[in-house]
């Protein structure tokens, strides 16, 4: 049941994402601009680095300020603000640093493949609040994902994101599905195994 | 079909099974939709060919403006949301 409520919270907040973009499309006076919003949407033309960077930070430090609706409470832990504002003075840091030489071409979801081919993903989460009133702070990470049919607990979807270490049945697994894959690219497989190489030559020296 | 993202939602409170996976197949036919849409606004050349081979026509010379016309991407957004129409602006002389 749970994995079906999850399956269900990531469509929500895909289609969320999506009706954000549609309407920001729908009020835009610009052909070219409400066409990069749809582009943005589905991750197949993300903004220059810098810009990314510089709007992320800025909206970071918009999230350590918000209140409850009592205006008094934030929504945001103390521990929580802290680690936001390390990460923003880190991120500002790397943003001013020479960028790095490979360009990376994320693409929408659409196009990503559904055979089981691992690729590198974009999960995004919302927070959110669990039944038992645990908070779950929004979060977004990079990493190797599957993209493949679900057909676990008689489902049939036409897509599931697990990751490699999930069992092969596409049951899924507790610690990995809670974040909505909103952009994706190949799997540098050929570079990451040279790294993985050169590595553990370096660690077994 | 436009669905309520709520009613999905909702649909997780019981223990109804049929009625979950029957939310969940709605959510997801929601996504294509909205995601078609958005490749729409992306090419709008292709939304009018898909439309016109759907009637058995073939896109004539006019389509390149009318898929130019910011209106009509718009447009385009807003049935996806089923979102009215902006009022007509009253500045302008008629």
């Amino acid at each position: 049941m749970n994995n079906r409520f999850e399956e269900a919270e990531r469509y929500r907040l895909l289609a969320r994402h999506y009706m954000k973009a549609l309407g920001k499309i729908a009020i835009e006076d610009d052909l070219d601009a409400a066409q990069l919003i749809a582009c943005e949407a589905l991750g197949s033309n993300p903004p220059p680095q810098a810009t990314g960077t510089t709007d992320l930070i800025k909206a970071l430090s918009r999230l350590t300020g918000n209140r409850h609706s009592d205006g008094v409470s934030s929504l945001v832990s103390p521990e929580d603000r802290e680690a936001i504002i390390n990460g923003c003075y880190d991120l500002m840091v790397a943003s001013r640093q020479v960028p790095a030489p490979h360009v990376v071409e994320w693409q929408g979801m659409a196009s990503a493949p559904c055979d089981g081919t691992h690729i590198l993903a974009i999960l995004y989460r919302e927070a959110s609040d669990d039944p038992d009133g645990k908070r779950w702070p929004a979060f977004s990470e990079m990493r190797e994902i599957w993209f493949r049919p679900y057909r676990a607990f008689g489902m049939d979807l036409p897509w599931h994101a697990g990751d490699p270490f999930d069992d092969p049945s596409g049951a899924g697994s507790e610690h990995m599905g809670e974040g909505v894959p909103i952009a994706w690219q190949v799997l540098p497989s050929a570079d990451v195994r040279a790294l993985a190489a050169t590595a553990t030559k370096g660690s077994d020296e | 079909m436009k669905i309520s993202l709520e009613d999905i939602q909702s649909a997780f409170f019981g223990d109804d099974v049929p009625r979950k996976n029957i939310a969940l197949r709605k959510a997801h036919d929601e996504i294509q939709r909205l995601q078609k849409a958005l490749k729409d606004v992306t090419n709008p050349i292709e939304y009018l060919r898909r439309h016109a081979e759907a009637d058995g026509n073939k896109l004539n010379g006019m389509a390149y403006s009318v898929a130019s016309d910011l209106h009509f991407v718009q447009k385009i957004a807003r049935d996806a949301l089923d979102m009215s129409p902006p009022p007509p602006s009253k500045g302008k002389a008629s």
